[in-house]
């Protein structure tokens, strides 16, 4: 299997112009996970979506890391329940008989 | 082109101040941002709304503008749009972009009075775009591609056999596109699967109620099913009782992402009495009943 690929977190904050501290709350936070080699912090490149998603809820609506953790929280609550009812709505659709 | 009155878009009066229209863009930006209400068009086109206000009321020039112009905001484009086009000329064309913005952040409104010019040079990451794609039950049976048209684009999909009704993919950079150098945004596609078959389904195993008659029922013997993956033959036991369910393995639907694997077919017998009996047929009855 194909290790993933790495995305150095000082690339990562020169490119969305944020400080390498603010990466580093998240991780305090378990916001994000980073990985170490070397003494270089890394990202997963299939976080960076996730972590994308938490600096647009940080820079466009001020949100602090206790409500960006909310909010996950939250979300992944709400697509959890979503799944659930599609798989109960399927369900439900063996049940009902059509006439 | 409508005029888009933008005090209303943040319910705001025209004497709102700075501090009013910040708070306002802020209490509307956190309930339609479109990362808390993933697949949720409406709180998309609410948000483009806000911040399309946001962007003009923040902005004092522009709000200046907008305020001066009002409802006759058509009149005022034209001369601004002659003014430009004037400047542009006399600068060889030199300006900063221009486009087709089809599904952009901004509208069309918006890009009349202000112009492409009037657009902060922030990178923005384009909308996520939501579809729904109709499928038959028989389509699921194998991975198959597909185009589709989004926005007037072509996009040539892979659909996994297996595919649940309510299931959604998601085809990362095929939403809108970014602004100024952002990324593009992702599209979602929801599948609605219609069940069009005499077979019911749960999760992967297909559901089939089979009528027999009362003496194939009684005597045993074998029939021959359509499924969905050609005909089979069954072998029906002697006395088998009305409802017994028999499991046919691996003529269900495939499991999702794996062609070659499939769930069960389970058919369920209905025996039928026969009716309609002839003398003969009523006195032999009797006889058996005797017995």
């Amino acid at each position: 299997m194909a290790s993933p690929k790495l995305i150095t977190v000082r690339e990562f904050c020169t490119h969305h112009q944020i400080s390498m501290e603010f990466i580093l709350q998240l991780q305090q936070y378990e916001l994000i996970e980073l990985q170490i080699e070397k003494r270089t912090y890394f990202i997963p490149e299939s976080r960076i979506d996730k972590l994308e998603k938490i600096i647009r809820l940080h820079n466009d609506l001020e949100i602090n890391m206790e409500g960006i953790q909310t909010i996950f929280h939250l979300l992944d609550s709400l697509e959890k329940k979503e799944t659930e009812l599609i798989k109960l709505k399927n369900q439900l659709a063996f049940y009902i008989t059509e006439e | 082109m409508d005029y888009i009155d933008y005090y209303k878009s943040l319910g705001i009066s025209k004497s709102a101040s700075q501090e009013e229209i910040k708070k306002a863009y802020r209490k509307l930006a956190r309930k339609y941002h479109p990362d808390v209400n993933p697949n949720d068009n409406n709180a998309h086109k609410k948000f483009q709304e806000i911040n399309e206000a946001n962007e003009v009321l923040s902005d004092p020039e522009k709000r200046k503008k907008y305020d001066t112009y009002g409802k006759n905001w058509q009149q005022g484009a034209a001369q601004e749009e002659a003014q430009r086009s004037y400047r542009q000329s006399a600068d060889f064309g030199g300006g900063q972009f221009s486009g087709d913005f089809g599904g952009d952040r901004f509208s069309d409104f918006f890009a009349s009075m202000f112009g492409a010019g009037g657009r902060s040079n922030a990178k923005y990451r384009g909308e996520n775009l939501s579809a729904t794609l109709q499928m038959n039950l028989t389509e699921v049976f194998k991975t198959h591609k597909k185009t589709i048209t989004i926005n007037g684009r072509n996009i040539r999909i892979t659909i996994p056999a297996g595919i649940e009704n309510g299931q959604v993919i998601k085809l990362k950079g095929y939403g809108d596109p970014g602004r100024n150098g952002g990324p593009a945004g992702d599209l979602f596609i929801t599948f609605s699967i219609l069940n069009n078959t005499k077979f019911k389904k749960m999760a992967n195993d297909l559901y089939l109620i089979q009528e027999i008659d009362l003496f194939t029922a009684i005597l045993g013997g074998e029939l021959t099913i359509d499924t969905m993956h050609g005909k089979i033959k069954l072998k029906v036991k002697p006395e088998t009782q009305n409802n017994t369910r028999i499991r046919v393995k691996g003529k269900g639907a495939p499991m999702y992402k794996s062609e070659e694997q499939f769930g069960d077919l389970y058919v369920t017998y209905n025996v039928v009495l026969p009716q309609n009996l002839t003398e003969k047929q009523r006195q032999l009855f009797i006889e058996l009943s005797k017995t």
